[in-house]
């Protein structure tokens, strides 16, 4: 594809998800392709990623494929999928994450050893959905990345090849190994009182997107060679929930077009990780 | 690119002022390694550099450090645009920076015997120090010194992702910044020399830096320093300065005579540490008598330095029978000097 | 090689027959040289003609050789010159009537020439491995050149034969007249320095001069070796003793006994590591030894067999005047930092050791003043440390309290840094200026220091016709030393090496040379080093070698002989010769398992001729002085057998 048949892509896609708000309601209530966040008054069993809690908590399979950057061996990615699960209470919001890995990698302790990863990308202007590979610089993001080495990190990028690293993280993780299976589950404020953080909205009619990577250590996936996802709706539940299902059927319609529109769009582009 | 005078060029970076370069006479080295330790003194003493050698001296034919280095890839294609695939060494392939039990003999009384601890000990940086190749009395080897060689066109900032990896402007000195860098790791694949080392305490690249400090002034005593691995060789077989000082030995020994050749210029990322290549004495027949065959063979040298190598050996050949005959030789006088201010020549450019 | 040069003519005839002792008669009968004192009508003007040498001038009349040492005031002598206002003749062979009737005589030369004769192409071929051609080819060159010079380093000195191996070398430069001007001579590197200021530290020693002591005549003796040794080796041992030519401590007492030495203090040295012969030193020295203190900066292998341990100051942590013969300047050392931990200076340690000897002898206040066996003095144990600071040259008390003063000291009494008649001092501050050329050079030197010029010896011999310091006034390569004579060393020769043991038995010669990777045993242990190694001991075997026992690079081998047997690592080397078994020497004991060492292969063994005063008498050609003559510790003689251990063998 050209540069500028992209970009006519990437506004009709734009057009489609800023429609889905009139689509009718109905199609595919269980559908996969958004990610909705619930609402609980108290998140006492949520707040560990082995919490009882998350059993109830709807689960959506994000598809994953390699990010294409512009890295070496960028192709060569491992994991197709993963889930995600989110929740939020009136100041925070929990998100938790898995996916299969046979191999757990936890250190990066010689030059070989990479450990596996993940990274939650977000707009840092909610409204925006800002280029898929680490933003840009009109439409920077904000990146929460766990490393199987037990850090994480909370980042700021305007583009590939510009992450930095913020002074002071205000997401928190855990993480479980089990059965071939990470989970990690992230947290933070809704609205943290630093700059430049992404706001996660709590009125039911804000939206956001959320984007996904992991990455295996053992097939020394790093930086861009990654399985990526693309943007997804985060669509806020209300208290007490009730439209939701039918919002995030309609979301997932447009999800589907700007997946097949974005693939094609960052595997030229090339990218950079968390 | 800057050009001279007499209207050669001098090929430097576009993006850089000027090139720091180093020549090493080969002749010279008797792998003591006190360049190695100085550079591991000032540089990479601890914080998760113990493994780490920014300088080298590895015997050849040998597997080197890391080892089988040459074999691992990066660098350029032949057009010198695309990069050329490169793996990251194995960590064993390093060898290990031992720790040894003499805590334990001295103060606690063992009988053992001083030992790296953990049976660890099956590689290391010099494991195969003095082997070489032939059969006595016609087998040969020589020391290879090596840092990073500052290149010209280096592998190692283009396979950066994030720009970590950088000249300098003033002088073309090839840094990691250690805020970019994220551990990636790319700039250790890309390059060709395996020059650059994964700090896996920090979780960064780290590289020499041509103890920039030192040619800044910035060390203990205020002045102007050549690198530590130059100055505190005992032979000082070092020529250190720029390569665009066209008054400075540097330029005339690699541009004008060219005797001063670049290690595997196949990798073509143009490295600005040129080595003047070693000399053996010829081979001896089964009789004992001197013969006229080459003791290092030929080929390996080009193997090593490119088919530039035979012109380089027959002008210093050249030039070293002058001076037998009495007469000047420029070529020899400069590598045999023992003025350090012909050696070492950092403040040319210096703003007065 | 001398052989080619003397064959073919090539040698410097005038040097020959003005600088050596080529020309002198030699008696057939006795193997001594004839002596003016037994050819009447010899005009000879000295004290004694019985020590003035005998030269045939072109018309075969007997002429008195200048320069003897019987026409000169001592050794040296300024005065007295070997210019000569003759022609001699080189090749002699003839008769002359002596007071003991007709001798035979033939010269030098003639004596030499027939050695070399002995050294055929074929010859040199077979010993050496070096071709027919080419030995002779280097020969010619060396002669030819214009200027020549021979450097060598401390191999040579490994071998029991190497007094003939360094004549012999030294021979070259001889024949060629590459000797006595800038860019000629034989440089002979090893650590067996000639100290530059040697007179300052000598009277730092005051108000005594040194009493020094060969090391490898020490240890041989206090281990016994002679109870052990061959009678011949014995007989020559004993009687260099007993003639007093080598001094041996303790002394020997009034009713011709001598005690076992009790106390050892080990200073600036790895003595219990580096001795040969270190299964008879740990046997047999170390039982008599009730204390034994080691000064010592690191945890060395003496240390580490030591009972008292005094921490001393390593080189950057203190003040200290370095110098070798290598070159002629001055440079200092000084603290970069304080001494670390509870470590002191060694003049401190010393200084120190000395005030509560004088502490405590005064609180008993009953020691009475000890007479010095040797010297002319009193030991007064009461002001002992007194005495130790005191500048005794000019009477100021407390002076030398500190290392520096003491370096100063140094400065301000050698002729070479304080020349007499001059203002030209070198202080130490001058030395931390900068390194300071020395500013003369004293009578123990043989040439004068030139401007810009390297140091080069043995000009005022060549260029200013001084005699030589030798016996005859002359390069010397006749001794006609008794003892000399009957094992045949009279002229350099080749002579096989002993045997020590057996080679069907041990088929490999065992060499143990000087290292890069630390300075002896300084750093020998050094964790940065070793990384950059193997990280343990290792022997360097031929491929060859290696095949033959089933042996593969890093597999632990046994090297073994009749006296003992260390396990080390294997080492692939293609450049050793087959048939050698190398160890880098100075790996720490406590570097082998069960604490071996490489000296544990090596017996205490020495050469007899080294021990001997010449002219026997009055001993001013050779004469003990550390550094400058006495016994050489040797080791390369030795045999081993390798094999490998563990596994399942052959
Ligand atoms: S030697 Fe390697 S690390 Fe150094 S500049 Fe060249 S490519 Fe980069
Ligand atoms: S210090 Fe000099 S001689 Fe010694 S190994 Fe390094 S380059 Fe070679």
């Amino acid at each position: 594809m050209k540069r500028n048949e992209l970009l006519l892509v990437a506004v009709l896609a734009a057009v489609v998800i800023g429609a889905t708000a009139v689509l009718p309601p109905g199609v595919g209530a269980q559908s996969e392709r958004g990610i909705p966040v619930e609402y609980t008054a108290t998140a006492d069993d949520l707040d560990s990623v082995t919490g009882n809690g998350w059993e109830e908590v709807q689960s959506v399979t994000v598809p994953l494929s390699s990010a294409g950057a512009d890295v070496p061996s960028a192709d060569d990615v491992t994991i197709e999928q993963m889930r995600a699960q989110a929740v939020r209470t009136d100041s925070r919001l929990y998100l938790r994450i898995s996916w299969a890995d046979p191999t757990r990698d936890t250190s990066e302790a010689s030059v070989r050893e990479f450990a596996d990863g993940a990274a939650v990308q977000l707009p840092t202007d909610g409204d925006q959905q800002p280029p898929i590979a680490m933003g840009s610089r009109e439409s920077p993001v904000n990146v929460w990345y766990w490393s199987g080495s037990g850090e994480t990190e909370e980042l700021f990028a305007g583009g590939p090849g510009t992450t930095t690293q913020f002074q002071q993280t205000t997401v928190a993780t855990e993480h479980t190994y089990a059965d071939g299976r990470w989970q990690v589950l992230f947290t933070r404020q809704l609205a943290p009182d630093e700059p430049n953080r992404t706001t996660v909205p709590s009125a039911a009619d804000e939206e956001t997107s959320v984007a996904f990577a992991v990455w295996n250590g053992s097939n020394m996936e790093v930086a861009g060679q990654k399985s990526a996802s693309q943007w997804h709706r985060v669509a806020i539940g209300p208290a007490p929930p009730a439209y939701e299902r039918v919002l995030w059927a309609v979301a997932g319609v447009a999800i589907v077009i700007t997946t097949l529109v974005t693939i094609q769009g960052i595997r030229h582009t090339g990218g950079d990780g968390s | 690119m800057s050009t001279s005078d007499g209207g050669e060029t001098i090929d430097i970076a576009d993006d850089v002022d000027h090139q720091v370069a180093m020549v090493m006479d080969l002749n010279k080295c008797i792998g003591c390694q006190t360049c190695t330790i100085a550079c591991k003194t000032n540089w990479t003493d601890g914080g998760g550099r113990e493994y780490m050698y920014w300088n080298n001296v590895e015997t050849k034919p040998g597997a080197g450090y890391p080892r089988d280095w040459e074999e691992l890839g990066g660098g350029w294609d032949e057009e010198g645009d695309e990069r050329t695939p490169g793996d990251l060494p194995a960590q064993e392939d390093y060898g290990a920076p031992w720790d040894f039990n003499h805590e334990q003999i001295m103060y606690e009384g063992s009988d053992e015997p001083l030992r790296p601890m953990d049976n660890a000990a099956d590689w290391s940086p010099n494991w195969d120090e003095d082997e070489g190749a032939g059969e006595y009395p016609n087998s040969y080897y020589f020391y290879l010194p090596r840092i990073c060689n500052h290149c010209t066109h280096p592998s190692c900032v283009e396979a950066c992702p994030r720009s970590a990896l950088y000249k300098r402007e003033e002088d073309g000195i090839v840094l990691v910044d250690q805020d970019r860098c994220r551990g990636y790791r790319y700039c250790v694949e890309g390059c060709p020399y395996k020059k650059v080392y994964y700090n896996a305490m920090k979780k960064t690249s780290e590289k020499c830096i041509f103890c920039y400090p030192r040619i800044e002034g910035e060390g203990p005593d205020g002045e102007v320093r050549a690198p530590a691995c130059a100055e505190d060789c005992p032979p000082q077989l070092r020529l250190v300065g720029y390569l665009d000082d066209e008054e400075g030995p540097i330029h005339k020994l690699v541009n004008e005579y060219e005797v001063a050749v670049r290690l595997h210029p196949e990798y073509r990322t143009e490295p600005n540490v040129y080595y003047i290549p070693p000399f053996a004495p010829p081979q001896h027949a089964a009789d004992g008598e001197t013969t006229d065959e080459d003791r290092i063979p030929r080929e390996y040298l080009e193997e090593l330095f490119g088919p530039a190598v035979n012109d380089a050996l027959e002008t210093i050949e050249r030039e070293r029978e002058k001076v037998n005959r009495g007469e000047d030789s420029e070529v020899m006088e400069m590598l045999t000097t023992t003025d350090t201010s012909d050696q070492y020549r950092l403040e040319v450019f210096d703003e007065a | 090689m001398a052989r080619t040069i003397v064959d073919e003519g090539r040698y410097d005839e005038a040097h020959l027959k003005e600088q050596t002792d080529m020309p002198l008669l030699v008696r057939e009968d006795t193997g001594k040289f004839l002596r003016a004192s037994e050819v009447p009508g010899v005009n000879v003007n000295a004290d004694r003609p019985d020590h003035v040498f005998v030269m045939a001038d072109a018309d075969g009349g007997l002429r008195a050789a200048p320069g003897s040492l019987g026409a000169r005031d001592g050794q040296h002598d300024e005065t007295a010159s070997i210019e000569l206002d003759f022609d001699p003749q080189l090749a002699v062979d003839r008769t002359v009537s002596t007071t003991d009737g007709s001798v035979a005589v033939r010269s030098v030369w003639n004596r030499l020439r027939e050695e070399l004769a002995t050294y055929t192409p074929e010859f040199v071929n077979e010993e050496t491995g070096v071709g027919r051609e080419t030995h002779q080819e280097i020969a010619r060159e060396f002669a030819e050149a214009d200027r020549g010079k021979i450097i060598h380093g401390k191999g040579v000195n490994d071998w029991y034969h190497n007094d003939l191996g360094n004549r012999a070398i030294q021979l070259l430069v001889t024949l060629t007249g590459h000797i006595g001007r800038q860019g000629t001579g034989l440089d002979h590197y090893v650590g067996q320095e000639k100290i530059w200021t040697y007179e300052g530290w000598s009277s730092l020693n005051a108000p005594v001069p040194s009493r020094s002591v060969p090391t490898t005549l020490w240890t041989y003796y206090h281990c016994d070796v002679l109870d052990n040794a061959d009678a011949e080796t014995t007989r020559r041992v004993r009687e260099a003793i007993d003639e007093d030519w080598m001094p041996v401590y303790p002394a020997e007492r009034e009713d011709g006994s001598r005690p076992d030495p009790r106390i050892m203090f080990i200073w600036r040295g790895n003595y219990f590591n580096q001795a040969k012969g270190n299964v008879a030193v740990e046997e047999q020295l170390w039982p008599k030894l009730d204390l034994v203190v080691d000064v010592n900066f690191r945890m060395d292998s003496s240390a580490l067999y030591a009972d008292i341990v005094l921490p001393s100051a390593s080189h950057y942590e203190k003040h200290d005047l370095s110098m070798t013969d290598m070159h002629s300047y001055v440079h200092p050392f000084t603290p970069a930092v304080e001494p670390l931990g509870e470590s002191k200076t060694d003049w401190q340690i010393f200084r120190e050791l000395a005030a509560k000897i004088q502490e405590l002898a005064r609180e008993r206040d009953d020691v009475e003043p000890v007479q010095d066996r040797e010297f002319d003095r009193e030991i007064d144990l009461e002001s002992i440390h007194e005495d130790f600071v005191r500048d005794w040259e000019s009477g100021e008390e407390g002076r030398l309290a500190d290392d520096r003063e003491a370096c100063e000291y140094i400065l301000e009494h050698s002729a070479e840094t304080n020349p007499p008649e001059s203002d030209e001092q070198i202080t130490f501050e001058d030395t931390v200026e900068q390194p300071q050329r020395m500013r003369a050079v004293g009578d123990h030197w043989t040439s004068d220091l030139e401007e810009g010029e390297p140091y080069t010896p043995w000009k005022r011999y060549v260029q200013e016709k001084n005699p030589w310091p030798t016996f005859t006034g002359r390069q010397q390569y006749y001794v006609d030393h008794d003892w000399f004579l009957e094992l045949g060393e009279e002229l350099p020769t080749h002579k096989e090496p002993p045997t020590l043991q057996d080679k069907a038995e041990y088929p490999l010669n065992y060499n143990t040379p000087h290292g890069r990777w630390s300075i002896h045993s300084t750093w020998r242990d050094s964790e940065k080093m070793l990384r950059l190694q193997r990280g343990e001991p290792v022997v360097h075997l031929n491929p060859d070698d290696m095949e033959e026992r089933g042996i593969e690079d890093g597999d632990t081998v046994r090297i073994y002989n009749d006296l003992g047997s260390v396990e080390v690592q294997a080492k692939r080397y293609p450049s050793g010769e087959p048939g050698t078994a190398r160890m880098y020497f100075a790996w720490e004991r406590f570097q082998f398992p069960d604490r071996g060492n490489f000296n544990s292969l090596v017996p205490l063994y020495m050469k007899p001729t080294q021990l001997v005063q010449y002219p026997e008498d009055t001993g001013e050609h050779l004469y003990f002085r550390p550094n400058y003559w006495g016994p050489t510790g040797v080791n390369s003689d030795v045999r081993v057998e390798v094999e490998r251990v563990g596994g399942e063998g052959e």
